[in-house]
């Protein structure tokens, strides 16, 4: 009985990715397209357009593979990828004011149409409380969040110190719960 | 990598309800057509990549055919005639081999290359030889050592050829110049007069 093969690595599937295989480009965005698009789905608020940043960052190593040097983990520089066109797109969004449809994004899957519907409400909800934050909090704190980085990691990502991120966190973390505060005042959500 | 969005022992109750509200928005999948998005703008990559190869190949060949054509039309043809340089000095009654003055006439070409050979070899320009007394050789000869020695790198100086006159060599008569020739030759070296020799030194030992 053979053993498995090895899983090859992200520098190996790169390399072979540049040499015009296929199948280990495919490997690549199959590994770390959960990550980027569910990163770009919460910074932008639009599945569209995390499908657009999706596809955008994986063809940037196709396009210009010198720019990812190995210094960090390609998925660390996919997501950072990601993060500037998120921001690139929210900086377009906030001067045009855009709301993404929320109906792209979260689907109905509750039991009951009921359920289903306040589901939807819910997400809704938690959505427009991130979206309420900065993008520079608002990107640590999916990060953490929701990525479970570490804050090396994400100091990384963002292209800052841990202390800083630290801080980023902090005040998204507070903004984020007078949001929530605001919204259980008007009786939409319960904080415990 | 420290779970964040479970409970840790040290997240109070404010982190854990901040967490199970965050928690209420799920995002899905990535849609199933990126992926084959992805390999069609991968393919068409690939594809600009070994585009501008082929072209450079065919342009690499194309330009290496031009260039052979160039210079094979470039090439200098063969002299159909020897050449044979002129000269003031060298007079129309030449003498032999056995002339103790070398003649400019002896440095003709030999004779044509066969008409087989297609490349011509263009004869080099010979050095300018200095006809002097068999007496006055060596002095030449010291004052090209000190020349040479003063002027290492100096342009245009070639070695000088001594050629030594045996002793029981038969003296052959100095040929005669045309009168016609000699008016051209002193009308010729008035015009550089002073000029030459253009280093001028005296000889030590010489009494010069």
């Amino acid at each position: 009985m053979h053993p498995p093969p090895r899983a090859r690595t992200d520098q190996e599937l790169l390399k072979a990715t540049l040499d015009g295989d296929e199948e280990a480009f495919v490997e690549i965005y199959r590994r770390y397209r959960d990550r980027v698009y569910r990163f770009a789905c919460r910074m932008t608020g639009s599945a569209e357009v995390a499908r657009d940043i999706t596809h955008a960052c994986l063809a940037s190593l196709l396009e210009r593979p010198s720019r990812f040097d190995g210094r960090v983990g390609l998925g660390t520089y996919l997501c950072a990828a990601a993060r500037n066109q998120s921001l690139r797109h929210a900086g377009r969004a906030w001067r045009e004011r855009l709301v993404g449809p929320a109906s792209d994004l979260w689907p109905a899957r509750g039991p009951s149409p009921l359920e289903a519907l306040l589901e939807d409400e819910r997400a809704r909800i938690v959505r427009e409380a991130l979206g309420s934050l900065a993008p520079l909090h608002r990107e640590v704190l999916i990060l953490v969040e929701y990525e479970d980085l570490d804050l090396a990691t994400v100091a990384e990502i963002v292209g800052a110190e841990v202390g800083a991120v630290k801080v980023r966190l902090h005040r998204a973390r507070r903004k984020l719960r007078a949001t929530l505060e605001a919204h259980a005042k008007r009786g939409a959500v319960t904080v415990t | 990598m420290k779970a964040n969005l479970t409970p840790g022992p040290k997240d109070g109750p404010e982190r854990e309800a901040l967490r199970a509200f965050l928690r209420q928005w799920n995002v899905g999948a990535p849609p199933p057509d990126l992926e084959e998005d992805l390999r069609r703008t991968f393919r068409r990559r690939r594809r600009s990549v070994r585009r501008p190869a082929v072209w450079l190949a065919l342009a690499a060949g194309i330009a290496l055919v031009a260039l052979s054509q160039v210079v094979r039309t470039q090439r200098p043809a063969p002299p159909a005639r020897p050449v044979v340089e002129a000269s003031p000095l060298s007079a129309p009654a030449a003498p032999p081999e056995s002339s103790p003055v070398v003649g400019r006439a002896e440095r003709t070409v030999a004779a044509a290359p066969p008409a087989c050979v297609h490349r011509a070899r263009v004869p080099a320009p010979a050095a300018h030889e200095v006809i002097v007394e068999p007496g006055q050789a060596e002095l030449l000869a010291q004052l090209g050592r000190e020349l040479r020695m003063v002027q290492p790198e100096a342009p245009r100086t070639t070695a000088l050829r001594i050629e030594t006159v045996p002793s029981d060599a038969q003296d052959a008569p100095i040929p005669q110049m045309p009168t016609t020739d000699a008016l051209a030759y002193r009308a010729r070296w008035e015009t550089v007069e002073g000029e030459w020799p253009f280093v001028h030194r005296a000889v030590p030992g010489s009494g010069r």
